[in-house]
């Protein structure tokens, strides 16, 4: 089914032989109850799963699958968990790898709220709770230098202008969400726009895969 | 009591409009504040449950339902949250067919600074929280060094953190 690799000429029967459905059932939910902490620990533990362990796809379109999962509305991680589920096993593999992540984290979520009154005032709950939130921003940092390889990557490769552009391009957005309050979503669009009139003539210089 | 079927819809639009995990928050909050089938307090411990259980941070919806609807709540907000992002198979297939062209290439990598601007943008978000004052900041820089080394699982660095947690604030 995951014959999205037929660009690099790949066309194999079963491209990943090693992720059977229940393989993929079973790697989807341990992240899903792993990700303590939100977005951050999950995106990490994804991207060392599916790039550094088994090779399903290079950093170049990891990155690429999450450019549009922000395209799409709702969770980014449940449109990653998607597009990565339907490289492995096409539709199957989106249900299974859906399925896997949120239904024994929704569960945990679900019983939580059912037994809300008596944990949340444990003694040392809310003290370990304050001792992870800065964790996640910490990982969340190392998530973000992920990110930064690819497209520093293609910029190098296009000139220190474009180094410099790209710095700078960053850098306009993280304070305009942080300082000014721009919606993510007007970012994202905003950037697509700079991109599209900006970086269109060193656009063929992406797409060839780094794992 | 609700109804299920417009608790559904209620969380199926909010998310159908939505980017992220928690800006659904307003609309639903909006819509359910005004049925009576949800209190202020019922939206602060959902997004208090959802920032400490696993998985995404946008399953705080479904600690709402089950606030909302019990365990019929809980399982239609998931529903209605996971549907939402498939549009993904459908932009990525038009992707496909569009990639080859020099704006929709310029464009995407346009977008890729935007992710690392978010990304960045979490990151301060986090860190700004009240309750990380400086030794908050000492276990985010433990916290991204021991990711860094590739050589401690992430689990462990969280619970690692929520040990420190314990013992520098209970």
């Amino acid at each position: 089914m995951a014959i999205e690799r037929t660009r690099a000429g790949i066309v194999p029967e079963a491209p990943y032989p090693q992720l059977t459905l229940w393989r993929l059932f079973q790697l989807w939910a341990g992240i899903g109850i792993q990700s303590f902490g939100g977005g951050a620990a999950t995106t990490l533990l994804v991207q060392r799963t599916f790039i550094e362990r088994y090779h399903v796809v290079t950093l170049d379109e990891f990155a690429q699958i999450w450019n549009l999962s922000l395209l799409a509305p709702g969770i980014n991680l449940i449109a990653v968990a998607a597009q990565l589920g339907k490289r492995v096993q096409g539709t199957w593999g989106i249900v299974v790898a859906l399925a896997g992540f949120l239904l024994p984290s929704g569960a945990i979520t679900c019983l939580m709220a059912a037994l809300f009154d008596r944990f949340a005032h444990a003694a040392g709950v809310e003290a370990a709770v304050r001792g992870i939130v800065p964790a996640t921003g910490g990982i969340m940092l190392l998530v973000a230098l992920t990110f930064l390889q690819p497209v520093l990557r293609v910029s190098r490769a296009s000139g220190r202008w474009n180094v410099l552009a790209s710095g700078g391009l960053i850098a306009a957005g993280t304070i305009a969400v942080i300082a000014l309050q721009a919606s993510p979503v007007a970012l994202v669009a905003a950037a697509a726009a700079i991109g599209a009139v900006g970086f269109a003539r060193g656009a063929h210089e992406q797409g060839a895969g780094h794992r | 009591m609700i109804t299920p079927v417009i608790f559904f819809l209620v969380v199926l639009k909010a998310t159908l409009f939505s980017s992220g995990g928690l800006t659904n928050l307003p609309s639903i909050r909006q819509d359910l504040l005004a049925r009576h089938w949800a209190t202020g307090t019922d939206f602060t411990q959902a997004i208090a449950i959802g920032q400490v259980s696993p998985g995404p941070n946008g399953l705080w919806v479904v600690s709402l339902g089950y606030f909302t609807g019990g365990y019929l709540g809980a399982a239609l907000a998931l529903v209605a949250i996971t549907l939402p992002p498939l549009v993904v198979l459908v932009i990525s297939t038009q992707y496909t067919q569009l990639e080859h062209h020099p704006r929709v290439r310029g464009a995407m990598r346009g977008v890729s600074h935007a992710v690392v601007a978010l990304v960045l943008t979490v990151v301060w978000t986090i860190l700004r929280q009240p309750g990380v004052d400086s030794r908050g900041l000492v276990l985010a820089a433990g916290a991204f060094g021991l990711a860094l080394t590739r050589r401690v699982h992430v689990i462990i660095i969280l619970a690692l953190a929520a040990i420190a947690g314990y013992f520098l604030y209970h």
